[in-house]
């Protein structure tokens, strides 16, 4: 009993002397300014920051964080966590640095308290401030959350993201500072070294290494949905195990370590113990935390492996399926029957089915048939030799849990790991879902038996997907509510989901519209109260607008948005454009449209009113409305989403953009034909992108990048062959641009031979023909070749090796206004020349005025241009024609597309009409005679060593990407070293690029030596283009500074930027004597940038 | 045990009894060492050390339960009020009750008159006040053992002589007060046992009287001229040189004086600790 008693005492005065120095230590914290001001700023910032959003009318954006409760405390406490994680680095660094310093704290040390009791009442003192701070900031947040009107409060987010957040990077981080402290006795040094490793943690590593490394939970997908929840529970309380195990370890360490003499001999020994405990823990979590992602990438590869084994056995096309599922809290009960008829002759036939469902039966009639499964492979034993073509009847029997892990096995695991993020919140990606409250499957899951395999790497044979019938029959759990296609067309396959859904509809043109929605998430249906009669018209809008783009028509009876969780996530697969997203009638919406800002409807209507008012314009509540929808109908119907903008370093940019997954186009193409060759495993993505015509990125885009996505494709095409740039992982965001330039090479000698739009027209007919159906890719390129009578299938030939590049010469096309006998033409002349050993093929589109309904043949063709062949194109037009833009298709011209604007039109009267035609021309010679041209491209030019740099920048620069000579410059902020960048307003015969630099004091140079062909009196010229800031600024005007040496003579000349017109500008006339000059230009200039582009010398006679 | 191999303290063996006992000796004579070994901020590399019956090297805690430390250095402080000091010391000392504690801080303020400063933060209380915060935190749990290193250095006399009350008071309360310094004045005053050290060693140990009378009739008073003057200083320890007249009044320590007229003279501790240094020791002239 007394023993008792002792033991009590002694665990009160370890509480007691713990909140003894805690309690002081946190008012010495709490006394400090740097606290004071931290806790000051955050307070602030994160208050405004959340009343703005929450609260204030005219606040646009941010819907994410607001749709989704959760993601209010998340994201404030995320911003938090990166502030205190730095505070208390120092903060917590310091104590000890404050013992050592105040020679007053050995009268603590004297007295009877444990040094546990001590370093732990430090901490904990230090801990509890960090901590009460986050309470005070919850608090505030949570306060104006409840007050926004119409924004949800997820109270308990609250509190597991303070645990899930805050917690254990506090502890962590405290205990890592101290420890270090303790080791390194320099506080200067252990801030150094924790600041640098905040520092690489947030900026470089980042997700790196499955976001093991990520201490502070700023890559760690967190998300929350309103519908299922955290989808990783395991892996996310998994790690932030191994910070809150590992923090604690440090903190038994400095207990251990701590320069006190222990109050009993060996009393510190048990810290160490305990200390190397928790090590061990954090280390196992995170071994754990390695293990399950690296265990994900096995099991795929075997998953793979699989199906490369099974991809050639014989398998079976389905006609029928008729399947019932019962939902059961943690599984599903299912049996499949199926109706199907032999490909080859066998008597076992290959299916495939989700390893995570385990088949319990497989029956033919009444009689069971054997059968063998090998992880997701179901191989089906009828007994007897099926013949090709006989008809079979199978029912399968299973039961189980999707593994989630067995979807998108053509994907990179890099790509795979790439984080998802909106607005520094990430997102935990799945492919699928199954709680007792709401399951997702998509045919990704495989969650139904399908014939054949899954993603093989050795032959695109499992890609051959039939159309089949289909029967669902579900018994979802009580409550919840089952989504699937209608039935009432083929699918190649279908999707199941059920949830607690409610649905919303309206019926037009035969064709039924629904939203399913998540119960309680109606909010949207309040903001069209006054056009609930126009909506149809909008919708049908929409459709008619994506039928009359693509040519396609809608081939289902039903249309359905569904709600599905955010963490739903779908990648661009290199064989076609349909993602998950999007299925057979129906399209899978994130929660709440939490991905769209444009789906906060009372705000978007609420911005529609304002800025029509802005714009002078006042509108009525109904248009507001009809614009919110139709900003919402867009989702559906524009090409690129979610742009990308990164800088490199200073006066780099790049943008990028991603193939919008919303896109419709898949349920008028993809969900209704199949291409499909045993050789190719993109042939369907050639004939998609053909159909969209898709444009490679317009004007704005690749003057901020330097260089089109579709010249990027084109010069990794001339070093690899189409087969090794279809499995290259690293140039995966060129790949649709590769796809569409060797889709239009292939079709443009049939083009060439019927026209581009009969082209079009028979290739849409053979579609038709064969709706529902697979098509040969050989067999229609046979069927087209026919119509077109050309040989396109020979063109696949050239796909196993890398493509040369023809380079072209094109002129300036140049139109002459020609009257006779009163009767009006102009007539466009253009010259081209192919310069190459190769033959190559332009498109030449020509923007006439008063075109009729008909469109006029001339205005969009191919022209073929055979190697070193020059052709004077000529056409004659009633009205003057405006622009002539010319794609050079498959070459080595930068820019890869030109925009040739007529500005000069010259009148000539009484001649006759020049004959229309595209004219050989033999012996074209470019250079005229007397003139030499030294571009930035040649040999002969050279640029100024680049100015020293700091060693930081240098580093940075390394990481940037550099595969690509050319980048995007902006005159705004122009780069600080020669920077190459292309454009149609520079010169150059095939590549029009130039140098571009900071202007500066004329340190920095470019030069031209220039060869002199003889003696005498030349004409100095400079090529000219005006960049943006010239363009838009009136104000921005400035002389490029040259120096012309020749002959042992040196002269300055300069060209005023402002009256210069673009092209060849004179700097002089000089009489050279000698070889060579030379001409440099210099930096210093008053405008933003310099550009250094071509010199031309020409001879006087 | 410097890393010279030299001790810092050697074959000291004490036996303190309770009341003021003082450490007397010079600067780098090994006190601090030895306090600091007595409060446990040291560990000795050999020997044993008996507070109250308790073994230093196993029973730190309850030693350190029944000791009060004022180190010699007692100058900065964290960001704390006066009050809020000497409260954080009592509850470490297990003063755990509120009520008591805050009876107990307020008294103790008041014995060292720093009541009407509790408010004020510490680092901003004059040298002296911060002494007498600092034996308010060593008091605060009334300590049996007291342990005060170099108290007085630094202060004002009148601070001085209210510090030395302070701590006689406190020696009345059976308790034990080990003073160490360098202040002969400091232990004649209060101490009635006291020890002098030396180059890590106990060289003396018993009363101040004891010391006192070693020096009885050691002490001289020589009146000489100002040419005399440097030779006595050469020959004698010189404690004290008065201008007087014609030439000068020259007190010095020594067995005998010879050549001189030298008249006796009745020691005080000062004296006696001069005379120990430079002949039981033969220190003055080695240094």
């Amino acid at each position: 009993m007394e023993k008792r008693l002792k033991e009590v005492a002694c665990e009160m005065s370890f509480i007691t002397n713990i909140q003894s120095v805690a309690k002081y230590e946190s008012k010495i914290l709490v006394r400090s300014w740097f606290f004071r001001i931290f806790t000051l700023l955050a307070v602030a910032f994160l208050g405004f920051f959340n009343f703005a959003m929450l609260l204030m009318e005219d606040s646009g954006g941010l819907w994410f964080e607001k749709s989704v409760a959760s993601n209010i405390p998340y994201f404030s406490l995320l911003l938090l966590n990166t502030g205190q994680a730095v505070v208390a680095v120092f903060l917590s660094s310091e104590f000890l640095k404050r013992d050592k310093k105040l020679d007053t704290s050995e009268v603590f040390y004297v007295r009877p308290l444990s040094n546990a009791e001590y370093v732990v009442g430090k901490i904990w003192g230090n801990l509890r401030v960090f901590l009460l701070l986050n309470v005070l900031i919850l608090g505030i947040v949570m306060a104006l959350n409840f007050m926004a009107p119409g924004i949800a409060v997820d109270w308990q987010a609250y509190f597991i993201y303070f645990f899930l957040v805050s917690l254990p990077t506090l502890i962590f981080i405290i205990g890592l500072s101290i420890f270090l402290m303790l080791l390194l006795k320099n506080q200067a040094l252990t801030f150094i070294l924790l600041l640098g490793y905040i520092g690489l943690t947030l900026f470089y590593i980042q997700d790196k290494f499955c976001y093991l490394f990520d201490y502070m939970a700023y890559n760690l997908p967190l998300f929350k949905s309103t519908i299922v929840g955290f989808s990783s529970p395991e892996l996310m309380l998994n790690h932030r195990a191994i910070y809150l195990f590992a923090g604690l370890g440090f903190i038994f360490f400095t207990i251990f370590l701590f320069k006190r003499l222990p109050n009993a001999r060996r009393s510190h020994y048990p810290w160490l113990f305990l200390s190397l405990c928790m090590f061990g823990v954090a280390g196992t979590a995170g071994f754990r935390h390695i293990r399950l992602i690296l265990e994900e990438g096995e099991v795929r590869a075997l998953y793979t492996s699989i199906n490369n084994k099974y991809v050639h056995t014989p398998k079976m096309v389905i006609d029928c399926y008729d399947i019932s599922v019962e939902q059961k809290p943690e599984s599903i009960e299912s049996v499949v029957t199926m109706k199907g008829a032999a490909l080859a002759a066998s008597d076992v036939f290959t299916f495939c089915l989700n390893p995570g469902l385990k088949v319990e039966e497989v029956r033919e009639g009444e009689k069971a048939l054997d059968f063998k499964r090998d992880k997701q492979i179901l191989l089906v034993d009828f007994g007897r030799k099926i013949e090709e073509g006989d008809t079979v009847s199978l029912s399968v029997r299973y039961a189980g849990r999707i593994a989630d892990n067995f979807c998108y096995l053509d994907i990179p695991a890099e790509v795979l790991q790439e984080p998802y993020e909106k607005e520094l919140l990430k997102i935990d990606k799945k492919y699928s879902f199954q709680t007792p409250d709401y399951v997702l499957f998509t045919p990704e899951t495989y969650w139904y038996p399908r014939p054949g395999t899954a993603y093989s790497d050795v032959s695109p044979d499992w890609q051959q997907t039939y159309f089949s019938r289909f029967r669902l029959d579900v018994k979802p759990l009580p409550g919840l509510v089952a989504v699937s296609q209608s039935g009432n067309a083929p699918y190649q396959s279908v999707s199941l989901i059920i949830g607690r859904y409610e649905q919303k509809s309206f019926e037009s043109d035969s064709t039924l519209y629904s939203v399913w929605h998540i119960k309680g998430h109606d909010y949207y249906q309040a903001a069209f109260d006054s056009i609930r009669d126009t909506i149809p018209g909008l919708v049908r809008n929409l459709r008619d607008n994506l039928e009359r783009t693509y040519k396609l028509s809608y081939p289902f009876d039903r249309f359905s948005v569904v709600e599905v969780p955010a963490q739903f996530y779908s990648y661009v697969r290199s064989w076609s454009q349909a993602q998950e997203v999007v299925q057979p009638e129906m399209v899978l919406f994130p929660e709440m449209g939490c991905m769209f800002n444009q789906m906060d409807f009372v705000r978007s209507k609420k911005n529609q009113l304002r800025w029509a008012k802005r714009g002078g314009r006042e509108i009525s509540e109904e248009e507001a409305e009809i614009r919110t929808l139709n900003s919402f109908l867009w989702i559906f119907s524009q090409t690129e989403g979610n742009y990308n903008f990164s800088s490199g370093s200073r006066g780099k940019f790049n943008i990028s953009s991603q193939s919008n997954p919303y896109l419709l186009f898949p349920e008028l193409y993809n969900f209704r034909y199949n291409i499909y060759s045993s050789a190719w495993p993109v042939t369907n993505r050639i004939i998609e992108l053909y159909l969209q015509k898709k444009a490679d990125n317009n004007g704005w885009e690749r003057e901020i990048n330097g260089i089109s996505n579709n010249e990027k494709a084109n010069l990794l095409m001339e070093k690899q062959s189409f087969k090794e740039l279809l499995s290259d992982v690293e140039h995966r965001d060129l790949l649709n641009n590769i796809i569409s330039l060797k889709g239009y090479s292939l079709f443009a000698p049939a083009e060439v031979n019927i026209g581009v739009s009969l082209f079009r027209d028979s290739l849409y007919a053979v579609l038709k023909r064969n709706e529902f159906k697979n098509i040969r890719f050989e067999s229609l390129l046979d069927t087209l070749g026919m119509i077109s009578r050309s040989d396109i299938r020979s063109g696949i030939s050239a796909w196993e090796r890398p493509t040369p590049l023809p380079f072209y010469t094109i002129g300036q096309p140049g139109v002459t206004k020609v009257t006779n006998k009163g009767q009006e033409s102009f007539v466009l002349k253009q010259l081209v020349s192919n310069n190459s050993d190769y033959d190559g093929m332009l498109q030449l589109d020509i923007q006439a005025r008063g075109n009729g309904p008909d469109i006029d043949p001339r205005t969009s063709r191919k022209l073929p241009l055979a190697a070193h062949q020059t052709k004077l194109l000529v056409t004659v037009w009633e009205d003057a024609p405006l622009q002539v833009d010319v794609n050079t298709l498959i070459s080595g011209n930068l820019p890869n597309v030109l925009n040739l604007p007529i500005t000069n039109i010259p009148e000539e009267r009484e001649r006759t009409v020049d004959p229309e035609g595209d004219f050989i021309v033999q012996n074209f010679s470019p250079e005229a005679e007397g003139e030499v041209i030294v571009d930035n491209e040649d040999a002969l030019f050279s640029l100024s060593e680049p100015a020293v740099v700091g060693l930081l920048p240098k580093w940075l620069d390394k990481v940037e990407d550099t595969s690509f000579k050319y980048a995007g410059v902006s005159p705004w902020r122009a780069p600080l070293q020669w920077t190459a960048t292309t454009n149609a307003a520079y010169y150059g015969r095939y590549i029009r690029s130039a140098y571009v630099i900071k202007s500066g004091n004329g340190n920095q140079t470019a030069t031209w030596k220039v060869p002199v062909p003889a003696a005498g009196q030349y004409d100095v010229y400079y090529y000219v283009s005006k960049d943006n800031e010239l363009k838009y600024n009136k104000q921005a005007g400035g002389e490029y500074h040259f120096k012309v040496a020749y002959d042992e003579e040196s002269e300055d000349a300069y060209i005023d930027l402002k009256k210069a017109n673009e092209g060849w500008e004179p700097l002089g006339a000089y009489y050279f004597s000698g070889d060579t000059i030379r001409i440099t230009l210099t930096n210093e200039c008053k405008l933003r940038s310099v550009t250094a582009d071509a010199v031309k010398i020409v001879k006087r006679y | 045990m410097y890393p010279n191999g030299n001790h810092a303290l050697k074959d000291v063996n004490l036996e303190i009894p309770t009341g003021m006992f003082g450490l007397l000796g010079p600067n780098g004579a090994g006190k601090s060492t030895l306090m600091r070994i007595l409060v446990a901020l040291m560990e000795p590399t050999s020997g044993e050390v008996d507070i109250c019956g308790y073994d230093l090297m196993k029973q730190r805690k309850e030693i350190r339960g029944i000791l009060g430390y004022l180190p010699q250095d007692f100058r900065f402080f964290a960001k704390y009020k006066t009050y809020e000091f000497l409260d954080y010391a009592a509850r470490l000392s297990g003063i755990n009750r509120k009520s008591f504690r805050k009876k107990a801080v307020d008294e103790m303020l008041e014995n060292v008159g720093l009541f009407d400063v509790r408010d004020r933060y510490a680092n901003k209380l004059s040298g002296g006040m911060k002494r007498r915060l600092g034996i308010a935190q060593a008091l605060i749990h009334h300590p049996k053992v007291i342990i005060v290193d170099e108290p007085t250095t630094g202060l004002d006399p009148e601070e001085r002589i209210r510090f030395r009350n302070l701590l006689s008071e406190v020696s009345e309360n059976d308790v034990t007060i080990i003073l160490s310094t360098h202040i002969v004045g400091d232990i004649s005053s209060t101490c009635n046992c006291m020890a002098l050290m030396n180059k890590g060693e106990v060289s003396f140990f018993g009363s101040p009287q004891d010391m006192l009378k070693q020096a009885e009739g050691k002490v001289w008073r020589i009146r000489v001229s100002s040419d005399e003057l440097h030779e006595v200083d050469k020959q004698y320890p010189v404690i004290s040189t008065i201008p007087s007249g014609t030439g000068w009044e020259v007190q010095v320590v020594a067995d005998e004086v010879r050549g001189y007229e030298a008249e006796s003279y009745t020691p005080n501790l000062e004296h006696a600790y001069v005379y120990y240094m430079e002949n039981k020791l033969n220190r003055w002239r080695n240094d």
